[in-house]
Formats: structure tokens, sequence, C-alpha cells
């Protein structure tokens, strides 16, 4: 599973020129837990705290936490083994299509 | 019936057939994964190979095993050309191979992932993965070229080590895990970001020997503020090497080998300990545990 939530913060973080010790000075939180935030996933952050992140960074909670289109069952079912099971932008699932019709070309 | 092969037996067999083609020679590594999927799976199974490894410019994924639309047969990969590092693409690669290898007859249709069996999938698809990733490894890195490269008494430097990634094709720590697997020696690799560990691998005798850091599920370790890690003012050209005392990594001295990583936005510390644990007489002693700590264990049943 990609962790979006962390490396959206992560990144907002590093545009503002903030560090993990700012960001969490700002925020009234510890450093540990802004970094478990950013490269730990973890399991349901309290809502509390998103909202003052982004606050911080200048964004909306529904920003950081939208996952964005999930994958379909159908998808999940058109490719197999996904090396990295996360969201694939449309773009890019339309560009994969075409390469599967044009299989066999090079086969 | 081929399909129950392990990850280990399908690496083993390729392999072997790999060193009869090429024997020594030079054109032996790094293996060309796609040309190889194609081929061997061409003889192997005939009516089921894979038919297409393509790559192009594909963001947001890295690569994943198709099944052929219909009228065509077999099985494609299909991988993210654009990812930064050439030893990735080509592990991604030999991943989705296992995957065809390992994979296509238990799950024909795919992992169905309805919200509903998310556990499910979620502990099937990580075991998926790992025997997937061990393929990999073990096809593009065999342990007998491995061994002569760096033998298993041998202390290497990261440069060491990014010789091998060189020969293999694959990235600086996928060949420092595969060393980490063989080698003889008490060492640890530590990979960190803004002060934390991200996780860590220990050689076999190290974490016998208890030195290993455990990060999934437990709160984030702060890597010791005297270490290379914490110090990356330390560091020229991104790289240093420091011997530490006792009570820096571990309890006793260890030599630590740093690489900081721009592209990822990580170090890597390679520590490397003493070949056997070194304690005195006055250390123990301090380390006596409390009486009423013992009784409670007795008591509780631990030991």
């Amino acid at each position: 599973m990609q962790n979006t939530l962390g490396e959206k913060i992560r990144k907002l973080r590093k545009d503002k020129g903030y560090t993990l010790d700012k960001l969490a000075e700002l925020t009234e939180s510890s450093k540990s837990y802004i970094w478990e935030l950013e490269n730990k996933n973890p399991p349901r952050p309290s809502a509390e705290k998103l909202a003052k992140i982004a606050d911080k960074l200048d964004t909306t909670i529904e920003f950081l936490l939208d996952e964005g289109e999930s994958v379909s069952a159908e998808e999940a079912a058109d490719a197999q083994f996904y090396r990295q099971y996360r969201k694939m932008d449309s773009s890019t699932k339309e560009k994969i299509r075409r390469m599967v019709k044009l299989w066999g070309d090079d086969a | 019936m081929t399909e129950s092969f392990s990850p280990q037996r399908w690496a083993n067999t390729l392999t072997l057939l790999l060193n009869g083609v090429h024997g020594a020679a030079a054109e032996r590594f790094p293996v060309q994964v796609p040309e190889l999927a194609k081929e061997y799976s061409r003889h192997r199974f005939p009516d089921d190979p894979v038919s297409l490894v393509a790559g192009d410019i594909l963001p947001t994924f890295d690569g994943a095993l198709y099944k052929a639309p219909p009228g065509k047969k077999g099985w494609g990969i299909i991988y993210n050309s654009a990812i930064a590092s050439r030893g990735r693409i080509n592990f991604t690669i030999a991943h989705e191979f296992g995957h065809y290898l390992l994979h296509r007859l238990r799950f024909p249709d795919g992992l169905e992932c309805g919200q509903q069996d998310m556990m499910r999938w979620d502990s099937e698809y990580r075991q998926i993965e790992a025997q997937a990733n061990e393929f990999a490894a073990s096809l593009l890195m065999p342990l007998d070229d491995f061994r002569r490269q760096i033998d298993g008494k041998t202390k290497p430097t990261l440069d060491d080590l990014g010789g091998c990634a060189e020969r293999y094709g694959v990235s600086l720590v996928a060949a420092s895990l595969r060393w980490l697997q063989y080698t003889e020696r008490r060492s640890v690799m530590v990979v960190s970001r803004d002060g934390y560990v991200l996780w860590a691998r220990s050689s076999p005798t190290a974490l016998r020997t208890g030195a290993y850091f455990k990060t999934a599920g437990r709160p984030p370790i702060a890597v010791p503020t005297r270490s290379l890690a914490a110090q990356p003012d330390l560091l020229e050209k991104s790289r240093g090497q420091m011997t530490h005392d006792s009570d820096v990594w571990f309890a006793e001295p260890c030599e630590e080998i740093a690489l900081a990583s721009d592209q990822y936005d990580f170090t890597i510390s390679l520590l490397h300990l003493e070949r056997v644990i070194r304690t005195s007489r006055f250390d123990e002693a301090e380390d006596d545990e409390d009486a009423f700590d013992v009784m409670t264990r007795r008591l509780t049943g631990g030991n």
C-alpha cells in the first residue's frame, strides 16, 4: 500500500522549507508523530492533528485524505499482480490499455 | 507439477540453465530478464508463455503481470521504463516473471479485491509479493557467484557492495540485502530518514547475538545522536566512515559506513560489529537486573 497521506504531508512540508521539528512545533505534535505520519502510514491518525497540519501547510484535510479514484474490481482483474498496489492516474491506465491492444506486434 | 516449485527452486533451475549457456563469460551478468522470460516460457509452457515484455513512461506505476487479451496467448509483463534507476526496473521485471512462474495458475483471474475481502487480500498479497521478491533476488544475484565477489568472511565497504549492484544490475539496497543473507559477519544495515529508522536488516549472526532493530509496528526509533546517520554534515560527497565506541549504535563498538542518497532521500548505514562479543565483567555487573524484575518475570512465566 502506498502512503499517499504521508507523501503529501512530506512534500508540502519540504515545499515550505519546514524541518520536522518546525512542523511539529507549529502543530503542537511530537517530532516522531509527524515522522510516523510521513513515513509509516499509522492507522487512524487523529483528525484534530490532521486539521492542524493541513492548516499550517495551507491545504485542506480533504486534500490530505483524498485517495484519488480507488481501484475497481474490474481493474484489479485487469492487472493480475501489481508490483505496487496503488492508485494509477488515468493517463497511465489509458497508456497501458493501448499497450495491451498492441499485444503481439512484438511478441 | 511445476506449479508447486518454490521461488528458490525456480531461481535455481534458471541459474543452472544460464550457467550452462554462458559459463563464466562476462555476459552472464546482469541477467537479461525480458529475453529470459520470453525464451524460457516459450519452451517450457508453449501454450501459456510470456508473450510480451514492454515498458513505457507510466507515472504512478511500477509493473504488473497481465493476462493476454482474447485471441492472444499467454501473459505480458508491463513496466514503467521511467523509473529512475535501471536496477529497480530490472528487479521489477524479475519480480513479475516470478509472479508468472509461481502464481499464474493459482490466481488465473488475478486477485479479487473486494472491500469485504480486504483483510484476506492484504495478507495473501503480502505473501505472494514476498515470494516474487525472493525469486527475483535469487535469479539476479546467485549466491555462488556473489560469494566469489565477496566471500562470507569479508568485511565489505558500500563501494564493494555497489560494485556487485553494478554487476547484477540491481540497486545498492538489493545487493546489500542479498549479501546480508549469507555473510558470516555480524553486520546490520540501517536505512534512515530525517533522523529516524525507516527499516533495518541484520545478518543471521548479528540477529542471533541481539544486534538488531525492530521497526514493524513499533514507535519510531531515532538514530543515535553520535552516529553518521544523525550528522549529515560529517559526510563528504554524501559518504562517510566512522568507528564508534560502545553505546552509540549498540552496547558494543562498531564501524559505520554511511551513504546519503539524494534520489531517495534516505541514508544507508552499514554497521560492522566485531566477530565476537566481548563483554567485560564490569559491564555485566552494571547490567544486573533488579531482583523485583527477576521475580516478577518468574512469577508471570517469562524467562
